[in-house]
């Protein structure tokens, strides 16, 4: 009897549960499943980010800042933002100064955003740093809206390069560039004179290249001091002035600078602009030779030939010359192939001598072609080819003018004539 | 029924003390699941109480903000579909809120004490219905135990004290039956007594699969890793009752515009 209706036996409470439109308690259960599947993830995550981990507190931080697996939560997403970037987590930093522009959970307050984003472009563009490229545009770009100088030149550097996602267009770059040179960039001064040198994103003009490297130079760059001291010497955009140029080449010269030192030897060994000095051009040609510039390699081997500026030492002359040479200068090729044939400085060897005249002839050095003429001419470390001799003269004669050429003309005529 | 066995057999009697025992042991079996059975509705009805004040209440209130979003459609763009819509989703609004705030959601949980159990166990071996006699015992027995019922889910000792006194009063008020008549009875007591506890059986595996039983045992879950289910939920459902207001106020400043 009981069995049939044990509730009228033992009336308790009615539960929704015994009814059919119970649809509240299922609803419950409905989303109770959903956050589960939800919070599983989270869970372990906010164990991480309370153990202190970085990731993991940007992550938790993430989730609420979106309302990913959590209801959004802008205080609760800014406490672990805050945790994350205290131990310069970059993208919690970015996103910290997102909700201060964007008064998420806090009034908008732009110094206070201000100082995230010039924080995280800081660590976008140092070194070494593995981040996410959208992330470290955006990082640079907000940094560069914000007056980060180093951000942007950054900015500038990838536009002119069409890098890290961006077309490249050199108006943006140029634009970029000049907000950073304002401020006193001394990279971004440069570039924007080599963009107005080059035309690049600018109308042309070599007296805004100058004036641009003349502030970078200024500041000590050496790499402007050199293109300054270049424009003075060649006149380009301001009036020529080898006086002044010296002064720029010096400057970098001192700083180190190869090609400056280089230039600096020529003008004391020419005298140009300053007075003609063979020790001190010697003193910076040497310079320059030590850090591997080939020019000034040869040119220190030839001081060394003649005794100017030191003493004739035909071994260190043949030293250097070889030197800059081994680099595949011309000039050197030439030189050290004469050396070898006159036997000055390094034992006599007409086959070397011939191996050095043929490089250097081949890349198109006259007096390497006549000297390959002759020596094919009288077979002197190569087998006597009067065909070879006729080819090398010739193509010497074609170039030359004068004496010169009226000498080579008449040895390619012998020749052409023992054929 | 009674009467119909009248020899008087020494075996019987034997017989007799054992379907006693036997039937003082089913008793005090049935009283326990009785407790049982007791124990986990008043649990779920608790936990069902609690549920819909926290999280049942916040459905009414989502749901009254659907209907407002469906009504105000059906004003801002009049169409039968919209309007059926509208009905639809107020219907669904009001039965929410009734299920929400209904008798249900009054219950509140509470521990019942060792001595209230005991005494409710006394009182479940005593006057249980499946134990009585004849018809009019069982109806006796049947109020007395809904009284039981109600007095122990209120966890009032006096009252449960009460009944039990006012039950012994007019307890085993049948006498000078003969032994045959008694070993029937007893038989049949033992029989029905049976049933119940198997009826009570089904009946918990019935609440145990029910839906509410199921998020209890969330619940509980959640509790021992340290969570608070219905607390998650409560934050869920304010989430989209946020959500879905914001959408009822972004439609409303449409409507505000001048046409």
């Amino acid at each position: 009897m009981s069995e049939e209706s044990p509730l009228q036996v033992t009336p308790g409470r009615s539960l929704s549960l015994l009814k059919a439109r119970s649809g509240l308690i299922a609803r419950g259960l409905r989303d109770a499943a959903e956050l589960v599947t939800q919070n599983v993830p989270l869970l372990s995550t906010r164990r991480l980010a309370e153990q202190g981990d970085a990731a993991a507190q940007y992550e938790l931080g993430e989730a609420y800042y979106k309302g990913h697996g959590v209801p959004r939560d802008y205080a609760e997403a800014r406490v672990w933002f805050r945790k994350a970037a205290d131990q310069f987590h970059p993208y919690a930093i970015s996103d910290l100064g997102d909700m201060y522009e964007r008064g998420e959970g806090v009034p908008a307050d732009q110094t206070e955003a201000s100082h995230f984003y010039l924080r995280a472009a800081d660590i976008a563009i140092a070194d070494g740093g593995d981040w996410d490229p959208d992330w470290v545009l955006g990082a640079v770009w907000q940094g560069a809206q914000y007056g980060h100088a180093d951000a942007q030149f950054f900015l500038g550097c990838c536009y002119a390069s069409g890098k890290s996602m961006l077309q490249q267009d050199h108006t943006e770059a140029v634009k970029w560039y000049r907000k950073a040179a304002d401020q006193g960039h001394v990279e971004a001064q440069f570039n924007l004179g080599w963009a107005h040198e080059n035309g690049k994103g600018v109308i042309q003009d070599y007296g805004e290249a100058a004036k641009w490297w003349r502030k970078a130079a200024e500041q000590g760059y050496s790499q402007a001091q050199y293109n300054l001291g270049w424009a003075d010497r060649n006149g380009r955009g301001v009036a020529q002035d080898h006086g002044e140029a010296g002064i720029w080449y010096c400057k970098a010269a001192q700083q180190g600078h190869a090609d400056a030192q280089f230039e600096l030897g020529r003008k004391y060994y020419g005298g140009e602009g300053v007075p003609q000095d063979h020790t001190e051009a010697v003193k910076w040609y040497r310079k320059a030779a030590d850090q591997g510039h080939a020019n000034a390699q040869h040119n220190l081997g030839v001081a060394y030939y003649y005794g100017k500026g030191v003493a004739q030492d035909f071994r260190e002359a043949a030293e250097w010359v070889r030197r800059a040479a081994e680099q595949g200068n011309e000039t050197a090729m030439f030189a050290l192939g004469y050396l070898c044939q006159a036997g000055q400085g390094l034992p006599q060897d007409h086959a070397k001598a011939a191996g050095w005249f043929r490089q250097a002839a081949e890349r198109g050095n006259t007096p390497a072609q006549a000297s390959l003429g002759a020596i094919y001419r009288d077979g002197q470390g190569v087998p006597q080819d009067y065909v070879q001799a006729h080819m090398w003269f010739n193509l010497s004669a074609s170039v030359s003018s004068g004496d010169e050429q009226t000498r080579l003309s008449a040895e390619r005529d012998g020749a052409c004539q023992r054929v | 029924m009674s009467g119909q066995i009248t020899r008087r057999l020494k075996p019987e009697d034997e017989e007799l003390r054992r379907k006693r025992e036997e039937l003082t042991a089913i008793r005090s079996a049935l009283a326990e699941r009785e407790l049982e059975l007791v124990d986990f509705r008043n649990q779920l009805a608790g936990f069902e109480g609690r549920y819909l004040r926290q999280v049942g209440t916040l459905y009414a209130e989502l749901d009254e903000w659907k209907a407002r979003i469906s009504e105000l459609r059906a004003r801002l763009d009049p169409s039968p579909a919209a309007n059926a819509q509208a009905e639809k989703n107020r219907e669904q609004a009001r039965q929410t809120y009734e299920e929400a705030h209904g008798k249900a959601s009054e219950t509140r949980e509470f521990t019942r004490s060792p001595e209230l159990r005991s005494l409710f166990r006394e009182v479940a071996k005593g006057i249980h219905p499946d134990l009585s006699k004849d018809a009019a015992d069982h109806e006796r027995r049947t109020r007395f135990m809904a009284d039981a019922n109600r007095a122990y889910e209120g966890g009032d000792a006096d009252a449960l004290r009460r009944i039990l006194d006012e039950y012994q009063d007019g307890a085993d008020a049948v006498e000078g039956e003969g032994i045959g008549a008694e070993l029937v009875r007893i038989i049949r007591q033992i029989s029905l007594a049976k049933d119940r506890v198997a009826a009570i059986e089904r009946e918990l595996v019935t609440l145990r699969q029910g839906e509410i039983a199921m998020l209890m045992k969330q619940a509980e879950q959640k509790q021992r890793d340290g969570g608070d289910l219905l607390a998650e939920l409560e934050k869920s459902v304010r989430g989209q009752i946020d959500a879905t207001r914001n959408e009822y106020e972004a439609i409303a400043k449409q409507e505000a515009k001048p046409a």
